[in-house]
């Protein structure tokens, strides 16, 4: 019998024959186990251990000739620039030098000056707070991951049929169901409104907006070369962000930093409304009915 | 490490990063969005690789791993199927028999790989996770526990349950095509 706790760290002591053998297959046995291996019948042993060799070779034939799509490569260098323009303001090796703090009485004059720093922040925070309170943290996040999930939906439109797979009611229906418990009502009639307006409907995708609740990522492309493509993406509202379901809130692209996000509560969804066009946002507001009162973040 | 450096190294493993996210998530598009933010979050966090020392792949396969769960958890409708599963494996033993004596080289392997495809694909994501580490990437017990962050014990126990499971599937496709004899020469020979 095997004498070893699933929970422990370190090799079984007295395996079990069939444990013994795949250990002895995997090049894994320590030297007391394979004095115990050396004293079996090496002829019936044999057989069943070049069978295990056989199978991983096999796994690894079969498996193997998987590669990374066309472009993923080069978007991630892209999704690696936007991060270091969007949220890693200097580059990670200076973050790493010891000789910025070699100076006590730099690191004095410092402490000091963030000290009171926070205390005018703790100050004006008491005398300026807002109605509604939204994790500063959380919410960068989640403007990070719209913007670059936005970008790369628009980066290329080569293989969108592949990833966009909700196109007709039905699958967007059914992808809602399974996502998101439900069809937000918003996706109900925002598409035919967004088609009124010169915009195609790419389709729906399942992603993972930051939080707790499951979301979608709806893409819609202009009819014509003057505007630019808007992204809505849903969110099962799990109350994290304290947001007002009467108004709207508006956030900056973490790349180009201008006003390209907006962020309403309605029905028990989030939605995030994206696109680096002004027209393309004030579109979006009309046809999937953000409230007109705008409130700061 | 210097950002230039970490990309150019990083991304030597793309395919392998890639093949692993398509494996958990089975989806091509969704395991694309994996490789992406376990790509950003090495980015980010590249100062604690240094920190950690080890190789690349391995750190690159933990946080594809830790991403990858923690999107289960969140997008699960029963979120703590992962938990469930985790108290199963605990209880679970590896499977004492001794693995089959038929030599594998004797079978019709255009058969063979469809078959060990699909048995892999039925597999649990952990069981199948820790196969592929182990199959593809040939990674020791050690290696596979530290990026799955389960002791070995469990590493053991879900490698062999995945292998035995190939091994009966294999047995099956042979007993199917009337192979079984053959393979029951060699056993018998041995």
């Amino acid at each position: 019998m095997t004498e070893r706790n699933p929970n422990s760290t370190d090799m079984p002591v007295n395996p079990s024959e069939g444990e013994l053998l795949r250990m002895a297959a995997d090049g894994e046995l320590t030297p007391e186990l394979q004095a115990s291996m050396d004293g079996r019948d090496q002829q019936s042993d044999a057989p069943r251990v070049e069978f295990e060799r056989e199978l991983r070779r096999r796994v690894q034939n079969a498996m193997q000739d998987v590669a990374a799509p066309e472009g993923l490569r080069d978007a991630i260098r892209r999704a690696m620039v936007e991060d270091d323009a969007g949220t890693v303001a200097t580059p990670l090796g200076d973050t790493t030098s010891p000789s910025f703090w070699a100076g006590v009485q730099r690191f004095a004059a410092v402490a000091a000056v963030l000290l009171v720093c926070a205390s005018l922040i703790v100050v004006a925070a008491l005398q300026t707070r807002p109605e509604h309170a939204i994790p500063t943290e959380q919410f960068t996040q989640i403007t990070s991951f719209v913007t670059e999930q936005h970008q790369r939906a628009c980066s290329t439109a080569d293989d969108e049929d592949s990833r966009f797979i909700a196109r007709e009611d039905q699958e967007i229906a059914d992808l809602a169901e399974h996502k998101l418990d439900g069809l937000p009502p918003v996706l109900a009639f925002s598409i035919s409104a967004m088609r009124d307006s010169g915009y195609r409907f790419v389709g729906m995708k399942g992603c993972g907006v930051p939080g707790n609740g499951a979301s979608v990522h709806a893409l819609f492309r202009p009819e014509d070369d003057t505007r630019k493509p808007v992204s809505l993406f849903v969110q099962q509202d799990t109350a994290e962000l304290d947001l007002s379901k009467s108004a709207c809130y508006f956030a900056d692209c973490k790349v180009t930093g201008k006003r390209s996000i907006v962020v309403w509560r309605r029905d028990g969804f989030v939605y995030y409304l994206f696109s680096h066009d002004e027209a393309g946002l004030k579109t979006g507001q009309k046809a999937f009915g953000v409230p007109d009162a705008e409130k700061p973040l | 490490m210097e950002r230039e450096a970490f990309e150019k190294l990083s991304l030597e493993h793309i395919d392998a990063v890639y093949r692993m996210a398509l494996q958990l998530a089975k989806h091509p598009e969704e395991a694309s969005d994996l490789v992406q933010e376990t790509y950003l979050k090495a980015l980010r966090s590249a100062e604690r690789f240094e920190e950690r020392g080890g190789g690349i792949r391995s750190w690159l396969f933990t946080i594809l791993h830790n991403t990858f769960y923690s999107r289960v958890k969140r997008e699960a409708r029963g979120p703590t199927a992962v938990e469930e599963f985790y108290e199963a494996d605990e209880r679970e033993t590896a499977p004492h028999e001794a693995p089959p004596a038929w030599d594998l080289r004797s079978l019709d392997w255009e058969h063979v790989d469809d078959r060990l495809k699909k048995a892999i694909f039925e597999l649990s994501e952990e069981h199948r996770e820790v196969l592929l580490l182990w199959g593809v990437e040939g990674m020791k017990y050690r290696e596979i526990a530290d990026v799955t962050g389960v002791p070995i014990g469990t590493v053991m126990s879900r490698l062999h349950r995945a292998r035995k499971t190939l091994a009966d599937s294999l047995e099956e496709m042979t007993a199917e095509l009337g192979w079984s004899d053959a393979a029951d020469e060699v056993g018998r020979n041995s």
